[in-house]
């Protein structure tokens, strides 16, 4: 578990004039005492550093890199980054923009930089007095109620910020990953902070919603305030990213620019809303992001390399594998992908679902089980419940066969009625997903008589029992084809007839098989 | 001994759902609506052992006939023979229209034939040959209650014996046994239990057991006359 995180935002920002940024991105995995040890907080500052160096017009110059350092080092740095800015302005650059990140442990009153600690009221003083129009502090902790309490900033509620907001020329935001009770996360998978993970995602792209290939603070902090909301409502504690502000003037402060970064990376076109994830290399590898697109059209860039790519929806996967190149771009829909329905997700643990349900129409046909009866045709419904590991249904099915008696005299009509259960284990292979199943089923059958004579009409029950195989393979939409076949048996009564007449009856178990296909709607 | 005991809940609870009327196969005619056990004969030797055997029972149209011809077949009747000697005729349906006597609307009478039906067509015709059949017995079909020659037949199916009428003059022995018990006198009357009156002569001649016979150049009048 991450113990915190904030970003704090001070902007102090003029529109008219494009001015150098300043990054410190700090990271400590360290905390005081019995804090426990961070996995991910170093990392995360690297990631931050990284984006903004590759994407958002910093230079490696302009960039501090603070890994695992005490507060007096971290103090230290931002006071000569202030000096440097004052310098700039003597130079005829006021509009130079500052922007701190912190990832690691902190309490309600400072960061916990290993056994050393920041004060807030210090790090905002420091902040306050630095000579950049744009000051930007971002500090990855929990339990930021701190940070709320600071002098001279306001704090907004969760949802204040929209999409439109313009920030003044001057002024402070504050944006807290977690509420002033909330513990922050690491997750493994993701081998991040949640949230730092969703806020790099959106400066490579995710976040840029009008596609005016900027992001803006507002973009990048709505995207990410949604994701982490999102990402830690599956976890045991969810968390709340706050936005706290205090603005004058006007303006909208950019902090990666995806043209001028497509020289240094690959784009990548997610052309369909949904949730996207991104391994490095192959499925198996290193998850880069988790983004989720909600229009058509966005981009993401990222480092030249080889990815793979699945996009979620809540019906199917999408799954492809691609090559970006620096400064190439390779859009979605136009990659091949293979494409994983309802049960397969399931069965691979992926998806959001717990079951899926199969309602299926099938042609049918039943070999003969009594002597000189031909092979049955017949219909069958049927209703199926994929579990990761199982599937379970039942099939109603009727056939109907006919037979003409060996003396010619008489026709018989032979209807079934069949109530099966079933059990079934999928493979899911590349095209198509084969099942080995067993089944049991209750029959009524019902013999009607054509003959001059007197032949009245024969019902009786019976029991069956087989296995079968099944191929699967995915139509559209939900629909699926579906084949299936096996060797089944029945234990039914049968007349034992003498000259043509019926004069005992013995138990029959006779082996035959069983064939259907058709179509299923998964829902 | 334990597991065999389990063992025998077995075919009991595989009985318990397989339960009903038990289905038929093609081998199932129906119910029959008649049937009548008599005993197999033979004699002489067969020249070829004989393939597609039906039996069929072959009725008249009229109470004067001179070959197979002149019946008409019904498939509808089943023989079993069971070993040693025995056999068992089953009807399945009732005669038509067609198997009535002209004379009489609502009565059939016929003879079992035993045929080889070579060219497997399930009727008599053709090439098929008459292998055998029933000694002058008859069965008689009837929609009500009649009299057949003095003998009454109730409604549906019966077995009669025919009546020496089909015999030649020249043909008819008179066996000693039957003279024994008079002349004309069984037609005033009667004859014993085990007699019956032929209307013909006026003697009680023996009842004899339903035979099915099978023999070389077996004929029509072979199956309406015993002499």
């Amino acid at each position: 578990m991450r113990l915190c995180l904030a970003l704090l935002v001070t902007l102090v920002w003029s529109s008219s004039v494009q001015a150098k940024t300043y990054v410190v991105s700090v990271g400590n995995n360290l905390g005081k005492g019995a804090e426990p040890l961070l996995r991910f907080a170093e990392q995360d500052a690297q990631s931050f550093a990284s984006v903004l160096r590759r994407l958002g017009r910093v230079s490696g110059e302009n960039t501090v890199l603070l890994l695992g350092e005490d507060a007096s080092t971290l103090r230290g740095t931002l006071l000569r980054t202030n000096a440097r800015l004052r310098s700039a302005q003597a130079n005829q650059t006021p509009n130079d923009a500052l922007i701190i990140y912190y990832s690691g442990h902190a309490d309600a009153t400072g960061l916990h930089l290993g056994e050393s600690t920041l004060p807030f009221e210090e790090l905002k003083t420091i902040v306050e007095s630095s000579p950049a129009r744009v000051r930007v502090l971002i500090v990855d902790s929990c339990r930021s109620g701190g940070i709320i309490r600071i002098k001279g900033v306001r704090p907004s509620g969760s949802f204040a910020i929209r999409l439109d907001d313009r920030l003044d020329a001057e002024g402070m935001a504050i944006i807290t990953s977690s509420a002033g009770s909330e513990d922050s996360q690491e997750s493994e998978t993701l081998k991040a902070s949640f949230f730092t993970h969703h806020l790099v995602n959106a400066l490579r792209g995710a976040a840029d919603r009008d596609q005016d290939a900027r992001v803006t603070l507002n973009e990048a902090y709505s995207y990410a305030y949604k994701e982490t909301l999102r990402s830690t409502g599956r976890t045991l504690n969810i968390q709340h990213p706050t936005y706290l502000y205090d603005i004058k003037g006007k303006g909208d402060f950019a902090l990666t620019y995806l043209t001028e970064g497509l020289k240094r990376s690959g784009k990548l076109g997610l052309p369909e809303a949904g949730a996207y994830l991104i391994m490095e290399g192959s499925a198996n590898g290193p998850m880069v992001a988790e983004v989720s697109v909600e229009q058509e059209g966005a981009q993401l860039l990222l480092k030249p390399g080889r990815y793979f790519v699945q996009r979620r929806s809540e019906n199917h996967y999408r799954e492809y594998e691609l090559e970006l190149e620096r400064g190439g771009s390779v859009d979605l829909s136009s990659v091949e992908y293979e494409e994983l329905t309802y049960s397969q997700l399931l069965r691979k643990g992926g998806g959001t679902r717990k079951a899926v349900h199969t309602l299926s129409v099938l042609g049918a046909a039943r070999g003969p089980i009594l002597e000189g009866h031909q092979v049955a045709p017949g219909i069958a419904l049927g209703y199926s419940l994929d579990l990761p590991w199982l599937s379970l249904g039942f099939l109603a099915r009727w056939s109907l066969s006919g037979a003409q008696a060996q003396s010619g005299d008489l026709q018989t009509t032979h209807h079934e009625l069949g109530l099966r259960l079933k059990a079934e284990r999928f493979i899911d292979l590349a095209w198509l997903s084969v099942s080995l199943g067993l089944l049991v089923e209750g029959l009524f059958h019902r013999q009607l008589f054509q003959s001059a004579g007197v032949a009245p009409d024969r019902s009786s029950w019976a029991f069956g029992f087989g296995g079968f195989v099944a191929v699967e393979r995915s139509l559209f939409s939900s629909l699926v084809l579906r084949l299936e076949g096996g060797p089944i048996s029945q234990v039914f009564s049968r007349a034992v007839t003498r000259g043509g007449e019926a004069i005992d009856q013995k138990l029959e178990t006779p082996l035959t098989w069983w064939a259907a296909g058709g179509i299923g709607w998964r829902f | 001994m334990a597991v065999l005991k389990r063992a025998s809940w077995v075919p009991i609870c595989l009985s318990w759902v397989a339960c009903g009327a038990p289905l038929a196969d093609d081998a199932y005619r129906g119910e029959p609506l008649f049937k009548v056990e008599g005993q197999l004969g033979s004699a002489g030797s067969t020249e070829e052992t004989p393939q597609n055997v039906r039996a069929s029972i072959f009725w008249s149209r009229s109470f004067e006939v001179e070959s197979v011809e002149d019946l008409v077949e019904q498939r509808s009747t089943s023989a079993e023979v069971r070993f040693p000697s025995t056999f068992e005729l089953r009807f399945f349906r009732r005669p038509e229209f067609e198997h009535a006597l002209q004379s009489a609307q609502g009565v059939s009478i016929g003879v079992m034939l035993l045929y080889e039906d070579r060219d497997q067509n399930l009727r008599f015709d053709g090439d098929d040959r008459v292998l055998g059949g029933t000694i002058s017995k008859g069965i008689v079909f009837s929609k009500g209650p009649l009299t057949l020659s003095g003998v009454a037949i109730p409604a549906g199916f019966s077995l009669i014996d025919l009546p020496f009428l089909n015999c030649p003059e020249e043909h008819f022995p008179l066996p000693p046994e039957v003279l024994e018990h008079g002349v004309d006198t069984c037609m005033v009357q009667g004859c014993p239990e085990d007699l019956r009156c032929d209307q013909r002569f006026g003697f009680c001649f023996p009842r004899a057991p339903l035979m099915l016979v099978i023999e070389d150049g077996f004929s029509l009048e072979r199956a309406l006359c015993p002499f």
